[in-house]
């Protein structure tokens, strides 16, 4: 398996390639790169975030303790090392380009306006907003904009600055380099003839669905890997080893949204920042993304693991229950069965797929995407955080009457769920006539949410109750209250000097 | 010997800029390009072992049986250590006794340390502790200090300050209130978790640790190998954060990897993983505060009488000075005429709760803060005049007998007040509340006045060791520990001011016990104040020499010698300082010091509750503003002023970021980070997937900080005053605005209870409880 770090080529024989080994782990031990950290072992801080190349010709930023080195077989990764002239090698393969100042100007004015207190972060926070930086001179975006600085660094915690100094870090170097045309990082790509299919025996890279299907019939316990946002955790936290992985995120067929026949097809491979980013998806649901874990998550995050790994309080589910989703499944044989992702879940974290099977498409009406559809996640935190209930609704209306309801649920039950009968409740009436009280006892009845770290049965069965009812006065014409869009009273107001009480 | 001219040192304070400069960190540019090192980055030698620990999955329990023979044959395991390996003592308690470094027999929470396993790797380490076969017994938990009060569960008897007679006179007060309120705990979440590395020599150990302690490293290392002090060296380059969580209980990784490092003979390193530093090291305590409080019609508080219960979990460890602290703040900022403060010990089978940032400080006046807004719902008054109506007047005495004598915290809440346009955005706000009726509106201004010294008067010592070499280049060491807040470059400061050099010829050296001995922890935000007077102290004895050996060499008086603009300005002659030290150095004058500081005028009888434990307070006031919703109980910040005294700064952009900073982990301590344990008393939050410190989107967008520039009136290192802590406390006032939006559904009628953290859950339950009290009254 080869790779590129900071520009110089690594080959890792097989013999000494071990499948759960983290990119993380290959930095820090195996090149000795002590720039980048290990804060938590769980992508939730950020201070492992490392920069690789995406298929777009971007940068993506990358949480390198929860992705395994074998995912990375022939892209780029940059460390911060590689920002550094003062680490210059003149080893004439590694092609690391620098500018003549030692530091980039992510650094530089990070340094300027006391952007690191501890450090430990730092290095992470850097990475992220270089990305961004880089991104926005690819992409010709000219400006600073204070969302998308914060989007790009929604998977970074610092506990010592309180991230203003960052931000205006961030601010002052968008607003004055960006035009300057540095390269910092080069990406540097293997010669076609050199393309593997597998970057080892114990690592499977299949290219195509008929190499995964082969795959899926000669191996005992294949471990099907995607990001493996979650499924890394069981390596680096509990300490488990997989004998041997199958990393489906190259096969492009998995990879892709489409439109055939008035059905949306998104593929599994689909990772977060592809719905959010795809214009065949409509603008509510790709806004909401965004409120999915951080931007390192949603850059490896897919559909497909969303969906497989079952979690209760999983994003997508909902969302896709109230659009009545059909789940496409392959075997090994390539026999196909179509099931709706109502009859999917069994029980907790227990799904219809057999061993040998994967999910190879999800199939969304078109029609159900267009009708009115709220989502509603909440959670501990805004960013980065799992839900503590999340609710997606859709209904379909003719002349203000509602003729069919989807209401679906994560976080109320063992799996994600559908709200059956009080969508039965809501066929046939009139959207500005609707009893809330009915509603309410009613969805009271069909709910049954535990009470955990992330919320108590009383609050996660009050929010049932109180986000449908927004949804359907927002459906029926109320202005949406987003209290995150919520702006200091100080706008409005000018300064008076009588202004005493 | 003559002394050193004032007028010299005068004319450079007037002339050098930098003290009170916003200079770079000492290590910003490390930080940025990845090169500073921290100890789990330190290159690792040939031999080098990894540690893991297994730890007790009862809360409290009776051990029956350790089986650790399928441990010991695990792969690439080279050391498996129980308590009766420990050749000395097996206790690494800070104050008291009771803090076992390997449980004995019974184990006392979730999380508390069995064994521990040395092997080639991290995952070997890991993969073997998995194999150990623990049986229990299990016994009794107490889980919080509502079962502790019951059970009568405390670690020593309750302290009590005292001043007038609080009960007879809240019976004569027009108006009573009494309440309680549930403080929270909070995880330091240091982004570094805990580590040490520890290599042994030919007659000693060196241990590089994380810690903010390096002196008790050493001694505990020593006490549990049963070595001699000068046989341990502990060395702390930086931390990655500590916020308190690394004075006492860094110890636990440094004495694990010293011991498996004598009994190996080879460099052995404990890294604690994220889930483990969650489970097996303590956090904020969390405390229950119980007042009564008698005020006048005008809310002017006539008489307190206040409780503060504290979970310090299964033992001592730095409670005393923490419950003791929350007892000389929960008066905060306020004259409170005739009051009792009683501070009560619960001892539970948690993790043994520790220092972080405030240090019982937050917790003294969460309570206290909480109890002024109640007062002012009752008597239909904005808190604000609340607030401003019980502010200590200078000569007012606290109810620990202190004088407080500056005349500042008026002045810098009229100051911010206006600064805010609190009352125009009250106004405002209003009105808004009036016409949504899904989002409303909050806003609190509230102050701090928090002490600083060490509440331990022996604490209030340090020592610095300064050396100028012969190219003019100086070399800075103290006792003080950098954990990213700023100090080297600070004392830095200090000592390029001393002697009229620039800030770039002075260095300062990792933390080590062999240079500088029996240092006190870097804690109580004490470290500029004393670190940088040491160092100063150093600096002027070997400037006493120098300017003796000018005054005899050039034979001119003492009074037209200045070191200035690196130069030696000696009468008509201007020396390069690098030349002018290598004459001296020729002439045989010492260039190196050590220097010695004590903080002055501090005393306290803790028999009779009375003294003056500080040196003078910190002050400052934030005003927040949020907007919550309550159908959910969501909600935002969206504006924070705040005004703060670090009496003149020694560096505004260092101490802007201590207060942004602060400012923002106390947010979180009462808005998203809850910390919650399970009915048998294990902790539900592991890592960082349940337990949520604030993001960059969290950080307001409307964030002022500015410095309330006013001289220390006390002789402070160049006036300065201490920043670490306080700011961490101005966070009180977004819990406030939160609840002052939920107050605003009963008009302003009703104190709805809130509990802390404000998590969208308690905030919309805090809603409903304001709008059912707005319908029954």
């Amino acid at each position: 398996m080869k790779l590129f770090l900071n520009g110089k080529c690594y080959s890792i024989r097989d013999e000494s390639f071990d499948p759960n080994q983290t990119l993380l782990d290959f930095i820090r031990h195996d090149c000795g790169l002590k720039g980048t950290k290990e804060g938590c072992a769980s992508g939730d801080c950020g201070a492992c975030t490392v920069i690789s190349n995406n298929e777009k010709g971007g940068f993506e930023t990358v949480n390198a303790c929860i992705s395994l080195l074998g995912s990375f077989a022939e892209k780029n990764i940059f460390t911060v090392e590689a920002l550094d002239s003062s680490t210059k090698n003149n080893d004439s393969h590694q092609t690391i380009s620098l500018k003549k100042n030692q530091l980039n100007a992510i650094q530089q004015s990070m340094v300027e306006c006391h952007g690191s207190q501890c450090g430990f972060c730092t290095p992470g926070f850097v990475m992220s907003l270089t990305c961004l930086l880089e991104n926005q001179k690819i992409y010709n975006e000219k400006k600073f904009d204070l969302d998308k600085t914060l989007d790009a660094i929604s998977g970074n915690l610092c506990r010592c600055t309180g991230y203003k100094s960052i931000l205006k870090a961030a601010e002052k170097a968008i607003t004055e380099k960006l035009t300057h045309h540095n390269q910092n990082l080069i990406i540097e790509s293997f010669p076609k003839e050199d393309a593997l299919t597998s970057a080892n025996k114990n690592y499977l890279i299949p290219r195509n669905e008929d190499e995964l299907q082969k795959l899926l019939k000669d191996i005992p316990k294949p471990e099907i890997f995607a990001g493996g946002t979650d499924k890394t955790l069981k390596i680096t936290q509990d300490f488990e080893e997989f004998i041997s992985i199958i990393d489906i995120s190259r096969i492009d067929s998995l990879k892709q949204i489409l439109l055939i026949d008035d059905h949306i097809h998104i593929g599994p491979c689909v990772t977060y920042e592809q719905l959010e980013k795809n214009e065949l998806l409509p603008l509510k649901f790709r806004k909401f993304i965004g409120q999915i874990g951080s931007t390192q998550i949603r850059n490896r995050g897919t559909v497909g693991g969303n969906i497989a790994n079952a979690s209760p309080i999983a994003d997508l589910p909902p969302i896709l229950l109230s659009w009545n989703a059909e789940i496409i499944i392959k075997d090994s044989s390539n026999k196909e069965r179509m099931i709706p992702i109502k009859d999917f879940y069994k029980s907790y974290r227990v799904t219809s797929l057999a061993p040998n099977e994967y999910i190879s498409n999800i199939k969304v009406p078109k029609e159900s995407m267009e009708e009115h559809s709220s989502f509603f996640k909440i959670s501990k935190r805004y960013e980065d955080d799992i839900s503590t209930i999340m609710m997606a609704i859709t209904l379909k209306l003719s002349n203000q009457k509602i003729i069919d309801s989807k209401l679906a649920f994560g976080g109320v039950a063992e799996i994600p769920i559908r709200a059956t009968k009080t969508e039965a409740f809501l066929i046939d009436k009139r959207i500005d006539d609707l009893s809330f009280d009915d509603i309410n006892s009613i969805i009271d009845s069909e709910i049954n949410p535990i009470s955990d770290v992330r919320g108590s049965k009383s609050y996660r069965k009050s929010m049932a109750k109180n986000l449908i009812k927004r949804a359907i006065l927002e459906i029926n014409g109320l202005k949406p209250t987003d209290v995150f869009k919520s702006n200091s009273i100080i706008f409005p107001l000018k300064k008076s000097p009588n202004a005493k009480n | 010997m003559r002394k050193i001219n004032h007028h010299t040192k005068g004319t450079l304070d007037n002339n050098s800029s930098i003290i009170g400069e916003a200079i770079i960190h000492d290590s910003a540019i490390k930080h940025v390009s990845g090169c500073a090192k921290y100890v789990d980055d330190i290159s690792e030698q040939e031999g080098l072992l990894h540690v893991a620990t297994g730890f007790s999955t009862q809360a409290h329990a009776k051990i029956k049986k350790i089986d650790l023979s399928k441990v010991r044959n695990a792969k690439d395991v080279i050391d498996v250590i129980i308590s009766s390996d420990i050749p000395g003592l097996n206790d690494i308690a800070p104050v008291f006794d009771g803090d076992p470094l390997l449980a004995d027999q019974t184990v006392n929470f979730y999380g508390q340390i069995i064994f521990a396993v040395a092997a080639l790797s991290y995952k070997a380490a890991h993969k073997a502790v998995a194999l150990a076969v623990v049986e229990y017994e299990n016994l009794e938990p107490i889980i919080d200090i509502a079962e502790s009060k019951k059970k009568n569960s405390y670690l020593m008897p309750p302290k009590i300050f005292k001043s007038g007679d609080a009960k007879n006179s809240i019976k004569k007060s027009a108006n009573i209130l009494e309440s309680e309120l549930q403080i929270p705990s909070q995880e330091h979440f240091y982004l570094e978790s805990q580590v040490a590395l520890a290599v042994p020599s030919e007659d000693s150990i060196t241990i590089h640790s994380s810690s903010q302690h390096p002196s008790e490293i050493q001694k505990l290392v020593s006490e549990v190998l049963d070595l001699p002090l000068h046989s341990i060296q502990t060395e702390v380059r930086r931390m990655g954060g500590a916020f308190g969580g690394k004075e006492s209980q860094a110890a636990i990784t440094a004495c694990i990897a010293a011991l498996f490092a004598m009994r190996c003979n080879r460099p052995v390193k404990h890294r604690m993983n994220r889930r483990d530093d969650f489970i097996q090291t303590g956090k904020r305590h969390p405390f229950l505060s119980s007042y009564k409080v008698g005020f006048d019609g005008n809310g002017k508080i006539e008489a307190v009488d206040i409780d503060l219960y504290a979970d310090c979990g299964c033992s001592m460890d730095l409670s005393i000075g923490i419950v003791q602290r929350a007892m000389f703040h929960a008066d905060n900022a306020y004259q409170y005429p005739n009051v009792q403060i009683k501070g009560h010990f619960c001892k539970t089978n948690k993790a043994s709760n520790t220092a972080f940032r405030g240090f019982g400080g937050p917790q003294g006046m969460l309570a206290c803060e909480s109890m002024i807004d109640d007062i002012a719902r009752k008597i239909g008054l904005d808190p604000l005049i609340v607030r401003k109506k019980n502010l200590y007047k200078p000569g007012d005495t606290t109810p620990y007998g202190q004088e407080v004598d500056e005349n500042i915290l008026l002045p810098l809440i009229e100051k911010l007040e206006d600064q805010s346009d609190y009352w125009l955005r009250r106004r405002e706000i209003i009105e808004f509340n009036q016409t949504n009726e899904y989002l409303k509106k909050g806003i609190a201004l509230t102050p701090v006045k928090f002490g600083i010294s060490f509440t331990s008067k022996h604490l209030n010592q340090a020592g610095a060791l300064v050396h100028i070499y012969t190219d003019g280049s100086i070399l800075l060491n103290h006792g003080g520990t950098e954990m990213g807040q700023g100090l080297f470059i600070k004392v830095q400061q200090v000592v390029a001011n001393a002697f009229g050099v620039s800030i770039e010829r002075v260095k300062s050296s990792a933390t080590r016990t062999d240079k500088v001995p029996n240092t006190s922890p870097t804690a109580a935000s004490s470290g500029s104040d004393m670190n940088g007077m040491a160092a100063l102290d150093a600096c002027n004895q070997i400037k006493k020499k120098l300017v003796n050996f000018a005054v005899s060499y050039f034979n001119i008086d003492e009074s037209s010698i200045y070191f200035k603009n690196n130069h030696i300005i000696a009468g008509k002659e201007k020396i390069p300082f690098e030349d002018f030290i290598n004459l001296a150095y020729l002439n045989r004058i010492q260039l190196s010091s050590t220097g010695y500081y004590k903080t002055p005028k501090i005393w306290f009888d803790p028999d009779t509750g009375k003294g003056r434990p500080f040196y003078y307070f910190a002050n400052g006031a934030a005003c927040s503003e949020v907007t919550i919703d309550i159908t959910t109980g969501q909600y935002r910040v969206n504006q924070v002023d705040i005004l703060h005294d670090t009496g003149k700064s020694l560096n505004p952009g260092i101490d802007i970021g201590q207060i942004e900073g602060g400012f923002i982990q106390g947010m979180g301590w009462l808005t998203t980070e809850d910390l919650n344990w399970d009915e048998k008393g294990k902790i539900n939050c592991q890592g960082p997937a349940t337990y949520k410190i604030p993001t960059a989107f969290d950080t307001p967008s409307i964030f002022n900080v500015e410095l309330y520039n006013q001289d220390n009136t006390e002789e402070t290192i160049h006036k300065s005053k201490a920043v670490g802590e306080p700011p961490f406390m101005l966070a009180i006032s977004t819990w406030c605005a939160i609840r002052d939006a939920c107050s605003s559904l009963s008009n302003y009628k009703y104190s709805p209870s809130l509990s802390a953290p404000a998590t969208n859950e308690s905030v919309f339950f805090a809603a409903e409880d304001a709008l059912k009290n707005k319908m029954t009254s």
